[in-house]
Protein backbone atom coordinates (compact mmCIF):
# COMPACT_ATOMS: atom_id res chain seq x y z
CA UNK A 1 0.00 0.00 0.00
CA UNK A 2 2.80 2.36 0.98
CA UNK A 3 4.60 1.64 -2.29
CA UNK A 4 1.47 2.54 -4.23
CA UNK A 5 1.14 5.87 -2.43
CA UNK A 6 4.81 6.64 -3.06
CA UNK A 7 4.31 5.89 -6.74
CA UNK A 8 1.20 8.09 -6.94
CA UNK A 9 2.94 10.90 -5.05
CA UNK A 10 5.99 10.67 -7.34
CA UNK A 11 3.78 10.70 -10.42
CA UNK A 12 1.95 13.82 -9.21
CA UNK A 13 5.25 15.45 -8.30
CA UNK A 14 6.78 14.76 -11.72
CA UNK A 15 3.70 16.03 -13.53
CA UNK A 16 3.25 19.11 -11.34
CA UNK A 17 6.91 20.14 -11.49
CA UNK A 18 6.88 19.73 -15.28
CA UNK A 19 3.82 21.97 -15.71
CA UNK A 20 5.23 24.49 -13.25
CA UNK A 21 8.47 24.60 -15.23
CA UNK A 22 6.63 25.11 -18.52
CA UNK A 23 4.50 27.90 -17.05
CA UNK A 24 7.54 29.60 -15.50
CA UNK A 25 9.15 29.81 -18.94
CA UNK A 26 6.07 31.70 -20.02
CA UNK A 27 5.71 34.30 -17.23
CA UNK A 28 6.00 37.90 -18.42
CA UNK A 29 9.08 38.94 -16.48
CA UNK A 30 9.55 42.30 -18.19
CA UNK A 31 13.30 42.04 -17.88
CA UNK A 32 13.94 42.63 -21.55
CA UNK A 33 12.29 42.98 -24.91
CA UNK A 34 9.70 40.39 -25.84
CA UNK A 35 12.09 39.07 -28.47
CA UNK A 36 14.54 38.00 -25.75
CA UNK A 37 14.40 34.22 -25.43
CA UNK A 38 14.11 32.78 -21.94
CA UNK A 39 15.48 29.44 -20.66
CA UNK A 40 13.18 26.56 -21.43
CA UNK A 41 12.66 25.04 -18.00
CA UNK A 42 10.45 22.27 -19.39
CA UNK A 43 13.44 20.66 -21.16
CA UNK A 44 15.45 20.82 -17.93
CA UNK A 45 12.74 19.14 -15.88
CA UNK A 46 12.14 16.40 -18.46
CA UNK A 47 15.87 15.57 -18.45
CA UNK A 48 16.04 15.77 -14.65
CA UNK A 49 13.23 13.25 -14.19
CA UNK A 50 14.54 11.02 -16.98
CA UNK A 51 17.75 10.84 -15.01
CA UNK A 52 16.32 10.39 -11.52
CA UNK A 53 12.90 8.80 -12.09
CA UNK A 54 13.06 7.05 -15.47
CA UNK A 55 10.08 4.90 -14.49
CA UNK A 56 7.97 8.07 -14.32
CA UNK A 57 9.36 10.16 -17.17
CA UNK A 58 8.47 7.64 -19.86
CA UNK A 59 7.79 8.37 -23.54
CA UNK A 60 4.03 8.84 -22.98
CA UNK A 61 4.79 11.25 -20.09
CA UNK A 62 7.20 13.17 -22.34
CA UNK A 63 4.37 13.34 -24.87
CA UNK A 64 2.02 14.92 -22.29
CA UNK A 65 4.61 17.42 -21.06
CA UNK A 66 5.79 18.31 -24.58
CA UNK A 67 2.25 18.78 -25.85
CA UNK A 68 1.40 21.02 -22.90
CA UNK A 69 4.52 23.07 -23.66
CA UNK A 70 3.56 23.46 -27.31
CA UNK A 71 0.00 24.47 -26.48
CA UNK A 72 0.97 26.91 -23.72
CA UNK A 73 3.99 28.54 -25.32
CA UNK A 74 2.29 28.81 -28.68
CA UNK A 75 4.87 27.30 -31.01
CA UNK A 76 3.77 25.07 -33.84
CA UNK A 77 1.88 22.24 -32.08
CA UNK A 78 3.81 19.02 -32.44
CA UNK A 79 7.23 20.50 -33.21
CA UNK A 80 8.29 20.74 -29.57
CA UNK A 81 6.75 17.48 -28.43
CA UNK A 82 8.15 15.52 -31.37
CA UNK A 83 11.69 16.84 -30.85
CA UNK A 84 11.52 16.12 -27.11
CA UNK A 85 10.33 12.57 -27.75
CA UNK A 86 12.96 11.84 -30.40
CA UNK A 87 15.73 13.19 -28.13
CA UNK A 88 14.35 11.09 -25.25
CA UNK A 89 14.30 7.90 -27.32
CA UNK A 90 17.76 8.47 -28.83
CA UNK A 91 19.52 9.36 -25.57
CA UNK A 92 17.65 7.01 -23.26
CA UNK A 93 20.50 4.46 -23.25
CA UNK A 94 23.02 6.88 -21.79
CA UNK A 95 20.85 7.70 -18.76
CA UNK A 96 21.81 4.73 -16.55
CA UNK A 97 25.46 5.63 -17.08
CA UNK A 98 24.95 9.33 -16.32
CA UNK A 99 22.84 8.62 -13.23
CA UNK A 100 25.84 7.67 -11.13
CA UNK A 101 28.17 10.35 -12.54
CA UNK A 102 29.06 13.70 -10.92
CA UNK A 103 27.15 16.86 -11.83
CA UNK A 104 29.61 17.95 -14.52
CA UNK A 105 28.99 14.78 -16.52
CA UNK A 106 25.24 15.02 -16.06
CA UNK A 107 25.51 18.61 -17.27
CA UNK A 108 27.33 17.45 -20.40
CA UNK A 109 24.63 14.84 -20.90
CA UNK A 110 22.07 17.63 -20.66
CA UNK A 111 24.01 19.60 -23.29
CA UNK A 112 23.56 16.68 -25.69
CA UNK A 113 19.88 16.29 -24.80
CA UNK A 114 19.05 20.01 -25.03
CA UNK A 115 21.20 20.47 -28.14
CA UNK A 116 19.40 17.66 -29.94
CA UNK A 117 15.98 18.90 -28.80
CA UNK A 118 16.57 22.49 -29.95
CA UNK A 119 18.16 21.39 -33.25
CA UNK A 120 15.24 19.09 -34.05
CA UNK A 121 12.69 21.74 -33.13
CA UNK A 122 14.47 24.26 -35.33
CA UNK A 123 14.37 21.83 -38.28
CA UNK A 124 10.71 20.93 -37.69
CA UNK A 125 9.64 24.58 -37.24
CA UNK A 126 11.53 25.64 -40.37
CA UNK A 127 9.92 22.80 -42.32
CA UNK A 128 6.44 23.70 -41.06
CA UNK A 129 6.90 27.38 -41.94
CA UNK A 130 8.65 26.60 -45.23
CA UNK A 131 11.48 29.00 -44.38
CA UNK A 132 14.72 28.81 -42.39
CA UNK A 133 14.04 30.22 -38.92
CA UNK A 134 16.67 32.52 -37.37
CA UNK A 135 19.22 30.24 -35.74
CA UNK A 136 20.78 32.91 -33.49
CA UNK A 137 17.74 33.08 -31.19
CA UNK A 138 17.73 29.29 -30.93
CA UNK A 139 21.40 29.34 -29.93
CA UNK A 140 20.72 32.04 -27.33
CA UNK A 141 17.81 30.14 -25.81
CA UNK A 142 19.69 26.84 -25.93
CA UNK A 143 22.71 28.47 -24.29
CA UNK A 144 20.61 30.03 -21.54
CA UNK A 145 18.87 26.72 -20.88
CA UNK A 146 22.26 24.95 -20.75
CA UNK A 147 23.71 27.51 -18.31
CA UNK A 148 20.78 27.43 -15.93
CA UNK A 149 20.64 23.61 -15.72
CA UNK A 150 23.06 23.09 -12.76
CA UNK A 151 21.18 25.65 -10.65
CA UNK A 152 17.79 24.03 -11.27
CA UNK A 153 19.20 20.52 -10.91
CA UNK A 154 20.93 21.22 -7.57
CA UNK A 155 17.90 23.13 -6.24
CA UNK A 156 15.52 20.31 -7.18
CA UNK A 157 17.80 17.65 -5.70
CA UNK A 158 18.01 19.57 -2.46
CA UNK A 159 14.36 20.54 -2.28
CA UNK A 160 12.95 17.20 -3.43
CA UNK A 161 14.80 14.51 -1.60
CA UNK A 162 13.33 12.16 -4.15
CA UNK A 163 15.77 13.41 -6.74
CA UNK A 164 18.91 12.37 -4.91
CA UNK A 165 20.95 9.61 -6.47
CA UNK A 166 22.06 6.77 -4.20
CA UNK A 167 25.65 6.91 -3.01
CA UNK A 168 27.97 4.51 -4.71
CA UNK A 169 29.11 1.60 -2.60
CA UNK A 170 32.69 1.97 -1.42
CA UNK B 1 5.52 -4.92 -24.43
CA UNK B 2 2.47 -2.86 -23.44
CA UNK B 3 4.70 0.06 -22.42
CA UNK B 4 6.48 -0.09 -25.77
CA UNK B 5 3.12 -0.10 -27.58
CA UNK B 6 1.97 2.97 -25.64
CA UNK B 7 5.27 4.71 -26.44
CA UNK B 8 4.93 4.01 -30.16
CA UNK B 9 1.32 5.23 -30.07
CA UNK B 10 2.41 8.44 -28.33
CA UNK B 11 5.12 8.97 -30.95
CA UNK B 12 2.64 8.48 -33.79
CA UNK B 13 0.24 10.87 -32.07
CA UNK B 14 3.03 13.48 -31.86
CA UNK B 15 3.72 13.05 -35.59
CA UNK B 16 0.01 13.46 -36.35
CA UNK B 17 -0.20 16.61 -34.19
CA UNK B 18 2.87 18.05 -35.92
CA UNK B 19 1.30 17.48 -39.34
CA UNK B 20 -1.95 19.08 -38.18
CA UNK B 21 0.00 21.98 -36.60
CA UNK B 22 2.11 22.52 -39.71
CA UNK B 23 -1.00 22.69 -41.86
CA UNK B 24 -2.77 25.00 -39.35
CA UNK B 25 -5.60 22.54 -38.95
CA UNK B 26 -8.54 24.22 -37.14
CA UNK B 27 -9.17 21.07 -35.07
CA UNK B 28 -6.19 22.00 -32.88
CA UNK B 29 -7.61 25.45 -32.21
CA UNK B 30 -10.08 24.22 -29.58
CA UNK B 31 -7.27 22.42 -27.77
CA UNK B 32 -5.16 25.59 -27.78
CA UNK B 33 -8.05 27.67 -26.48
CA UNK B 34 -8.58 25.24 -23.57
CA UNK B 35 -4.85 25.21 -22.77
CA UNK B 36 -4.83 29.02 -22.84
CA UNK B 37 -7.78 29.27 -20.45
CA UNK B 38 -6.11 26.87 -18.01
CA UNK B 39 -2.56 28.25 -18.20
CA UNK B 40 -3.28 32.01 -18.24
CA UNK B 41 -4.52 32.27 -14.61
CA UNK B 42 -1.58 30.13 -13.42
CA UNK B 43 0.87 32.32 -15.35
CA UNK B 44 -0.76 35.44 -13.93
CA UNK B 45 -0.53 34.00 -10.40
CA UNK B 46 3.13 33.01 -10.77
CA UNK B 47 4.04 36.37 -12.22
CA UNK B 48 2.32 38.35 -9.46
CA UNK B 49 5.25 38.38 -6.98
CA UNK B 50 7.64 39.39 -9.75
CA UNK B 51 5.35 42.17 -10.89
CA UNK B 52 4.98 43.32 -7.28
CA UNK B 53 8.75 43.56 -6.81
CA UNK B 54 9.17 45.37 -10.09
CA UNK B 55 6.27 47.72 -9.28
CA UNK B 56 7.73 48.51 -5.87
CA UNK B 57 11.10 49.31 -7.40
CA UNK B 58 9.45 51.56 -10.00
CA UNK B 59 7.39 53.32 -7.30
CA UNK B 60 10.50 53.97 -5.21
CA UNK B 61 12.25 55.43 -8.22
CA UNK B 62 9.31 57.64 -9.09
CA UNK B 63 8.97 58.82 -5.50
CA UNK B 64 12.53 60.08 -5.58
CA UNK B 65 11.76 62.02 -8.77
CA UNK B 66 8.42 63.35 -7.53
CA UNK B 67 9.26 67.05 -7.57
CA UNK B 68 10.65 67.07 -11.09
CA UNK B 69 7.76 64.90 -12.33
CA UNK B 70 5.22 67.34 -10.89
CA UNK B 71 6.88 70.28 -12.58
CA UNK B 72 6.98 68.42 -15.88
CA UNK B 73 3.31 67.39 -15.58
CA UNK B 74 2.18 70.97 -14.87
CA UNK B 75 3.96 72.16 -18.01
CA UNK B 76 2.41 69.32 -20.01
CA UNK B 77 -1.10 70.13 -18.74
CA UNK B 78 -0.79 73.74 -19.91
CA UNK B 79 0.35 72.62 -23.35
CA UNK B 80 -2.28 69.85 -23.65
CA UNK B 81 -5.13 72.14 -22.61
CA UNK B 82 -4.32 74.38 -25.55
CA UNK B 83 -4.23 71.38 -27.90
CA UNK B 84 -7.52 70.06 -26.48
CA UNK B 85 -9.27 73.28 -27.47
CA UNK B 86 -7.82 73.06 -30.96
CA UNK B 87 -8.82 69.38 -31.28
CA UNK B 88 -12.41 70.00 -30.16
CA UNK B 89 -12.78 72.91 -32.59
CA UNK B 90 -11.37 70.85 -35.46
CA UNK B 91 -13.56 67.86 -34.62
CA UNK B 92 -16.71 69.95 -34.63
CA UNK B 93 -15.69 71.60 -37.90
CA UNK B 94 -14.88 68.22 -39.40
CA UNK B 95 -18.22 66.78 -38.31
CA UNK B 96 -20.07 69.68 -39.91
CA UNK B 97 -18.23 69.23 -43.19
CA UNK B 98 -18.95 65.51 -43.19
CA UNK B 99 -22.60 66.19 -42.55
CA UNK B 100 -22.72 68.64 -45.47
CA UNK B 101 -21.16 66.10 -47.82
CA UNK B 102 -23.20 63.08 -46.64
CA UNK B 103 -20.11 60.98 -46.15
CA UNK B 104 -19.60 57.59 -44.58
CA UNK B 105 -17.40 57.92 -41.57
CA UNK B 106 -14.43 55.62 -41.18
CA UNK B 107 -15.20 52.96 -38.61
CA UNK B 108 -14.63 54.22 -35.11
CA UNK B 109 -13.16 52.10 -32.42
CA UNK B 110 -13.88 50.90 -28.93
CA UNK B 111 -10.99 49.92 -26.71
CA UNK B 112 -10.51 47.21 -24.12
CA UNK B 113 -7.54 47.39 -21.79
CA UNK B 114 -5.87 44.13 -20.79
CA UNK B 115 -2.86 43.09 -18.78
CA UNK B 116 0.01 41.12 -20.28
CA UNK B 117 0.37 37.99 -18.17
CA UNK B 118 2.78 35.95 -20.24
CA UNK B 119 5.08 35.98 -23.21
CA UNK B 120 6.28 33.17 -25.41
CA UNK B 121 9.89 33.63 -24.30
CA UNK B 122 10.80 31.34 -27.14
CA UNK B 123 13.14 31.42 -30.06
CA UNK B 124 10.52 30.30 -32.55
CA UNK B 125 7.57 32.54 -31.82
CA UNK B 126 6.90 36.09 -30.65
CA UNK B 127 3.64 36.21 -28.78
CA UNK B 128 2.11 37.44 -25.55
CA UNK B 129 -0.79 36.24 -23.44
CA UNK B 130 -3.32 38.76 -22.13
CA UNK B 131 -6.04 38.40 -19.51
CA UNK B 132 -8.99 39.36 -21.72
CA UNK B 133 -10.95 37.01 -23.91
CA UNK B 134 -14.32 36.24 -25.41
CA UNK B 135 -16.12 37.20 -22.20
CA UNK B 136 -14.68 40.71 -22.40
CA UNK B 137 -15.72 41.19 -26.03
CA UNK B 138 -12.46 40.27 -27.73
CA UNK B 139 -12.78 38.69 -31.16
CA UNK B 140 -10.37 36.61 -33.24
CA UNK B 141 -8.12 38.94 -35.22
CA UNK B 142 -8.62 41.88 -32.85
CA UNK B 143 -5.79 44.36 -33.23
CA UNK B 144 -3.70 45.07 -30.14
CA UNK B 145 -1.87 48.34 -29.41
CA UNK B 146 0.48 49.36 -26.65
CA UNK B 147 -1.03 52.86 -26.47
CA UNK B 148 0.92 54.39 -29.31
CA UNK B 149 1.38 51.73 -31.95
CA UNK B 150 -0.09 48.44 -33.12
CA UNK B 151 1.84 45.47 -31.76
CA UNK B 152 -0.06 42.48 -33.11
CA UNK B 153 -3.37 40.69 -33.34
CA UNK B 154 -5.30 38.04 -31.44
CA UNK B 155 -4.81 34.54 -32.86
CA UNK B 156 -6.06 32.28 -30.09
CA UNK B 157 -9.07 33.26 -28.06
CA UNK B 158 -10.08 31.73 -24.76
CA UNK B 159 -12.96 32.69 -22.50
CA UNK B 160 -10.86 35.00 -20.31
CA UNK B 161 -7.50 35.02 -22.05
CA UNK B 162 -6.08 35.50 -25.51
CA UNK B 163 -2.81 34.97 -27.29
CA UNK B 164 -1.49 37.82 -29.39
CA UNK B 165 1.02 37.22 -32.18
CA UNK B 166 3.34 40.20 -32.38
CA UNK B 167 4.31 42.06 -35.54
CA UNK B 168 7.86 40.78 -35.01
CA UNK B 169 6.81 37.11 -35.23
CA UNK B 170 8.09 35.13 -38.20
CA UNK B 171 4.53 34.32 -39.28
CA UNK B 172 3.39 37.97 -39.24
CA UNK B 173 2.53 39.59 -42.61
CA UNK B 174 0.89 43.05 -42.53
CA UNK B 175 0.05 45.22 -45.56
CA UNK B 176 1.32 48.72 -44.78
CA UNK B 177 1.49 52.22 -46.19
CA UNK B 178 4.57 54.43 -45.86
CA UNK B 179 3.91 58.11 -45.25
CA UNK B 180 4.76 60.52 -46.72
CA UNK B 181 4.98 59.09 -50.21
CA UNK B 182 2.03 56.66 -50.24
CA UNK B 183 4.30 53.67 -50.71
CA UNK B 184 2.61 50.32 -50.31
CA UNK B 185 4.56 47.41 -48.83
CA UNK B 186 4.33 44.27 -46.72
CA UNK B 187 5.72 44.30 -43.18
CA UNK B 188 7.22 40.88 -42.52
CA UNK B 189 8.32 39.70 -39.09
CA UNK B 190 11.39 37.48 -38.77
CA UNK B 191 11.60 37.02 -34.98
CA UNK B 192 14.03 39.93 -34.69
CA UNK B 193 13.26 43.21 -32.92
CA UNK B 194 13.02 45.05 -36.26
CA UNK B 195 10.71 43.53 -38.90
CA UNK B 196 11.47 44.07 -42.58
CA UNK B 197 9.60 45.67 -45.48
CA UNK B 198 9.15 43.79 -48.73
CA UNK B 199 7.23 44.20 -52.01
CA UNK B 200 7.58 47.98 -51.93
CA UNK B 201 5.53 49.76 -54.62
CA UNK B 202 8.13 52.52 -54.99
CA UNK B 203 11.43 51.12 -53.65
CA UNK B 204 13.46 54.16 -54.73
CA UNK B 205 11.41 56.55 -52.61
CA UNK B 206 11.91 54.89 -49.23
CA UNK B 207 13.73 57.09 -46.77
CA UNK B 208 14.65 56.77 -43.13
CA UNK B 209 12.05 58.18 -40.77
CA UNK B 210 8.97 57.56 -42.92
CA UNK B 211 5.94 56.52 -40.87
CA UNK B 212 4.71 52.97 -41.33
CA UNK B 213 0.91 52.67 -41.04
CA UNK B 214 -1.52 49.81 -41.52
CA UNK B 215 -3.22 49.94 -44.94
CA UNK B 216 -6.26 47.66 -44.43
CA UNK B 217 -5.40 45.57 -47.50
CA UNK B 218 -6.51 42.08 -46.56
CA UNK B 219 -8.98 43.52 -44.10
CA UNK B 220 -7.31 42.33 -40.90
CA UNK B 221 -5.85 45.60 -39.63
CA UNK B 222 -7.91 48.83 -39.78
CA UNK B 223 -6.41 51.57 -41.93
CA UNK B 224 -4.07 54.17 -40.48
CA UNK B 225 -2.83 52.57 -37.26
CA UNK B 226 0.82 53.46 -36.61
CA UNK B 227 3.29 50.58 -36.57
CA UNK B 228 6.64 52.34 -36.48
CA UNK B 229 9.12 54.18 -38.66
CA UNK B 230 11.55 53.20 -41.40
CA UNK B 231 14.79 52.63 -39.55
CA UNK B 232 17.58 51.54 -41.83
CA UNK B 233 18.59 49.78 -45.02
CA UNK B 234 20.76 46.78 -44.11
CA UNK B 235 21.96 44.42 -46.85
CA UNK B 236 19.28 45.74 -49.23
CA UNK B 237 16.58 45.00 -46.63
CA UNK B 238 14.49 47.88 -45.31
CA UNK B 239 14.04 47.50 -41.55
CA UNK B 240 11.33 49.10 -39.41
CA UNK B 241 11.73 50.31 -35.84
CA UNK B 242 8.44 49.41 -34.09
CA UNK B 243 6.69 52.35 -32.44
CA UNK B 244 5.75 50.18 -29.46
CA UNK B 245 8.10 49.73 -26.57
CA UNK B 246 8.30 45.96 -26.23
CA UNK B 247 10.31 46.35 -23.01
CA UNK B 248 7.36 47.93 -21.24
CA UNK B 249 4.50 45.73 -22.35
CA UNK B 250 2.47 45.59 -19.16
CA UNK B 251 -0.93 46.80 -20.33
CA UNK B 252 -2.26 46.78 -23.88
CA UNK B 253 -5.29 48.18 -25.70
CA UNK B 254 -7.46 46.02 -27.90
CA UNK B 255 -9.04 47.85 -30.79
CA UNK B 256 -12.66 46.83 -31.37
CA UNK B 257 -14.12 48.21 -34.59
CA UNK B 258 -17.62 49.63 -34.58
CA UNK B 259 -19.96 49.50 -37.54
CA UNK B 260 -19.89 52.23 -40.18
CA UNK B 261 -21.97 55.33 -39.58
CA UNK B 262 -23.49 57.01 -42.61
CA UNK B 263 -24.32 60.63 -42.12
CA UNK B 264 -27.63 61.76 -43.46
CA UNK B 265 -27.52 65.32 -44.79
CA UNK B 266 -30.70 66.16 -42.90
CA UNK B 267 -29.39 64.87 -39.61
CA UNK B 268 -27.87 66.88 -36.84
CA UNK B 269 -24.48 65.54 -35.89
CA UNK B 270 -23.64 65.38 -32.21
CA UNK B 271 -20.09 64.86 -31.00
CA UNK B 272 -20.26 63.44 -27.50
CA UNK B 273 -17.77 64.32 -24.80
CA UNK B 274 -16.24 60.81 -25.00
CA UNK B 275 -15.45 61.30 -28.69
CA UNK B 276 -18.36 59.21 -30.00
CA UNK B 277 -20.52 60.50 -32.81
CA UNK B 278 -24.26 60.12 -33.15
CA UNK B 279 -26.84 61.69 -35.40
CA UNK B 280 -30.25 62.97 -34.56
CA UNK B 281 -32.72 62.85 -37.43
CA UNK B 282 -35.48 65.40 -37.69
CA UNK B 283 -39.06 64.13 -38.16
CA UNK B 284 -39.69 63.41 -41.84
CA UNK B 285 -42.89 63.78 -43.75
CA UNK B 286 -44.11 60.19 -44.14
CA UNK B 287 -46.21 61.12 -47.21
CA UNK B 288 -43.20 62.36 -49.13
CA UNK B 289 -43.04 60.80 -52.62
CA UNK B 290 -40.34 58.20 -53.24
CA UNK B 291 -37.50 58.83 -55.66
CA UNK B 292 -38.49 58.47 -59.28
CA UNK B 293 -42.19 59.07 -58.77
Amino acid sequence: MKTLWVSVWTFVLVLASSFLAITLSHVALEVGPVSTPWPRFGVIVVYFWMLHRPDMMTVPMVFIVGLAQDLIVGDIPGAGVLSLMIATILLDRMMPLLRTMPLVWRWLGFAAFAGLTFALEWVLTSAARLSMQPIDLVLVQGGMTFLVYPVISVAMRQFLRIGRTPRRAL
Amino acid sequence: MVGRGVGVTALLAAVAIYILGATSDPRLQLLREKALDISAPVTEFLGAPLRFVRGAADDAGEFLDLASHNKQLREDIVGLSRWREVALRLEAENAQLRALNKVTLAPRFDYITAQVVGNSGGAFTQSITINAGRAQGVRPGTVVMDGTAAIGRVVTLGENAARVVLVTDASSRIPVLLQPGDIRALLIGDNTARPKLQFLSKPGKVTKGQRVLTSNHGGVFPKGLPLGTVDALVDNVVRVAPGADFRQLEFVRLVIERVDLTIDSDAVLIVRSDGGVEQEKPDRDTDAPEDGE
